[in-house]
């Protein structure tokens, strides 16, 4: 059995490898994806580019502006003379605010009357807009303090209020975007390697008719799986080595768990995700069908695993199936070793949920591929 | 002109022939556009934490309970000790804890600054800042009701309550829903099936030989070229007008523009996602690699296209690479016309660009093809 299984192991890898420009592909495009990533998510800075609109133009309506520019923010890229040259910026996208200052704003400050001043804000980035629309509401004393000259220049929130969060952050310090993304975009890259090279090569071979062909040799249909798996199973894991590396050698992600706990997984996770590229090769009539099939469930696959939205924030039926879904606990332990240095026994329940889901997947390939075969 | 249309009507069959295709193209794209926005719907809110209360005074608990009803916060519980809340967070049951020092009663009635400290997982750094400012949001109002109690007097002026206000309007998204935002961006990626369907039906008359055939009959290059394009566009202007109805109707996302411009500039986009397909399937000899290669290509921009971080907060190099997606300028359409309301006149050079690369990328095809057969 081993000799039969070990010729169709050789037959796929030479095939493989014989295919230069996939062999490329799967080898480079992770480096490519990767990249992307870390240099998209090193964010800089959060500054809002900020439009001012300075009808009063007094020594108090400017120091509101640069006030408002040394915060981190604000960025006052622009000035105007005009609420129509402001309502434009803001339309195509060049200022994400526009701070409007009433001609009366000077004056009344020096009256100590209550003066107003407008922020309009691009809300098409309501992450950003509300971010700072707290901020301006707890800024604001403050401002008003230091504008009207009574305030120290190294006037601080707790002098003025009493009660003084001091935040500790903890397992990404700085709060580094990339930190966060490079590991789920290593997870959700493993996944897509995985179900496509499973659903591609199987169906493949039905599409030709090699298939019939193989199926009159001696080699029986589940060891015939198998060594396709195992190819899928063998390119997958080392473009996970791959990005692996990239990862913590090129882009400074620490691992501070056990490297061998974390390789350990992955292979079980790629055997899991595999199950899938098998249910789809059996269901699948032809390659296009399978394919299509692949990228649907790789792109929700890695919507729903926390990407984009943390799972406990979306809704009741989209929790359930993203722990249906194998790459949600997968990112977890990723992240878990790497950021957090998690260990074994942290990872139970996120490792039975993967047994769970393996178990019920291969069940499903084999019950389907049986039928298939009567 | 007729040879044109003889392609089209084939091009067409093919498609007709293959329900699953028809199906998938057009109702699978309209699925997969209502789980992924159905899943990422929710706005953050309701982030778990842990409190931890060391003073026990009617004035630090009344400090706690503010995280309690505010709707920000989710306080999962109320940790006996310091200790007991920082194993939480570590756990990964709360990502972050606030704890309140013995004394936070004396020293707020003292006026002095009293630390409360807050304690957070980083691991999802956008979460973790919110966490942060939300935390600082709540502090600064109870310390101005603590601060009002203690100094009675003028209500105004620097030394009371503030004499500055900002009056934020958030424009385009008054309701700063997260989903408003997204949804118009997601349709940038569902709107690949078409692309992807293209690529396997060009591959798949080249696997199968009859590319050969058809280059033989009096039909040029570029009729071929055209002719099985268009029916790929029209699919994807089909499921614009679908992606919008049910975007409008199921998930109330405002729609402020023209009709007519969306698919005017769709039609650009189109044209720019057809032409990477067509040059791929020039390229790539199988559907496996060809469409692995695609739909790679066609996910990558997901985490780099403004999508989900803002174009603005990102370094400069990854903004200038973002710009090279059809996708970033797409989803600056989609925004601009859905929530904006733009025009297709402000959002000319968007569609300039995705013209320019369509026709570069169909132009590149039709170059490959007159080169084989020369």
């Amino acid at each position: 059995m081993l000799n039969r299984m070990w010729n169709t192991v050789k037959k796929e890898f030479i095939q493989f490898w014989r295919y230069k420009t996939l062999l490329i592909f799967t080898l480079l495009l992770p480096v490519i994806q990767l990249q992307g990533v870390a240099r998209s998510s090193a964010v800089r800075t959060m500054e809002l580019p900020m439009a001012v609109y300075d009808q009063d133009r007094s020594a108090s309506s400017r120091s509101l502006a640069e006030m408002l520019d040394a915060s981190d923010l604000f960025a006052a890229d622009d000035t105007v003379g005009s609420l129509a040259e402001l309502e434009r910026l803001l339309e195509n996208g060049t200022v994400k605010a526009g701070l409007i200052i009433p001609p009366d704003f000077g004056s009344r400050l020096s009256r100590e009357d209550l003066s107003t001043a407008q922020m309009l804000m691009d809300a098409s980035e309501p992450g950003a807009a509300s971010r700072a629309a707290s901020y301006l509401e707890r800024a604001a004393p403050l401002y008003a303090q230091q504008l009207s000259g009574a305030g120290s220049a190294g006037l601080s929130f707790a002098v003025t209020t009493g009660v003084e969060p001091r935040s500790r952050v903890w397992f990404n310090e700085e709060m580094k975007e990339e930190l966060f993304r490079l590991p789920g975009a290593m997870a959700s890259g493993v996944a897509m390697l995985a179900i496509f090279l499973t659903a591609a090569v199987i169906v493949k071979e039905r599409e030709t008719g090699t298939l019939e062909q193989l199926f009159v040799t001696p080699i029986r249909p589940l060891e015939l799986i198998v060594s396709k798996g195992f190819l899928a199973m063998a390119v997958t894991y080392v473009a996970f080595l791959e990005m692996l590396a990239l990862c913590v050698l090129h882009f400074g992600v620490p691992l501070r768990g056990s490297l061998a706990l974390l390789l350990g997984l992955t292979a079980f996770y790629a055997f899991v995700e595999i199950g899938f590229g098998l249910i789809i090769s059996v269901v699948a009539q032809t390659q296009g069908q399978a394919l299509l099939a692949a990228f649907f469930w790789s792109l929700l696959e890695r919507i729903l695993s926390g990407q984009i939205l943390p799972v406990e924030n979306m809704p009741r039926a989209a929790q359930v199936a993203a722990q249906l879904a194998p790459l949600t606990h997968f990112t977890a332990i990723v992240r878990g070793i790497m950021l957090k240095g998690s260990r074994l026994p942290d990872l139970v329940p996120e490792l039975l949920a993967l047994a769970g889901l393996g178990v019920t997947l291969y069940a499903v390939a084999a019950g389907g591929l049986n039928k298939r075969l009567d | 002109m007729r040879r044109l249309l003889a392609v089209m009507r084939k091009e067409f069959r093919h498609v007709l022939r293959d329900p699953y295709a028809l199906v998938g193209a057009t109702l699978g794209t309209v699925l997969l556009m209502a789980l992924l926005s159905y899943a990422i719907s929710a706005d953050i809110e309701q982030i778990p934490i842990s409190v931890a209360d060391g003073d026990r005074s009617p004035r630090s608990r009344a400090y706690l309970q503010r995280f309690e009803t505010d709707e920000f916060f989710n306080v999962k519980h109320w940790a006996p000790s310091a200790a007991d809340a920082r194993r939480s967070v570590e756990s990964g049951e709360a990502r972050g804890a606030v704890i309140v020092p013995p004394g936070f009663d004396e020293a707020a009635l003292g006026g002095g600054a009293t630390p409360v400290q807050i304690v957070i997982d980083g691991t999802d750094p956008t979460i973790a800042r919110q966490i942060q400012t939300n935390a600082e949001r709540l502090s600064a109002d109870v310390a101005l009701s603590l601060h009002r109690t203690r100094v009675s007097g003028p209500a105004r002026g620097p030394s009371g309550t503030p004499s500055l206000a900002f009056r934020t309007r958030p424009l385009y998204n008054p309701t700063l829903k997260e989903l408003n935002t997204i949804l118009p961006g997601l349709m940038a990626f569902v709107l690949v099936f078409p692309a992807l369907f293209s690529i396997l039906s060009l591959v798949r008359e080249k696997e199968q030989g009859s590319m050969e055939q058809l280059m033989t009959t009096p039909v040029r290059r570029h009729q071929l070229l055209i002719g099985k394009a268009v029916p790929y566009l029209l699919i994807g202007l089909l499921d614009v007008l679908l992606l919008t109805a049910v975007g409008v109707a199921f998930f109330d996302v405002p729609f402020r523009g023209r009709l007519v411009d969306l698919v005017l500039l769709s039609s650009c986009f189109l044209i720019a996602s057809l032409g990477i397909s067509m040059l791929l399937s020039s390229l790539l000899r199988s559907q496996m690699a060809a469409l692995i290669v695609g739909s790679l290509l066609f996910i990558f921009p997901i985490t780099q296209s403004g999508l989900t971080v803002p174009l603005f907060a990102m370094p400069r190099d990854a903004r200038l690479r973002a710009l090279v997606w059809p996708a970033t300028h797409y989803i600056a359409v989609t925004r601009g016309i859905f929530l904006k309301g733009l025009h297709w006149q402000d959002l000319i050079h968007h569609g300039a660009y995705l013209l320019l690369l369509g026709l570069i990328l169909n132009g590149a095809t039709l170059w490959r093809l007159q080169k084989k057969l020369a």
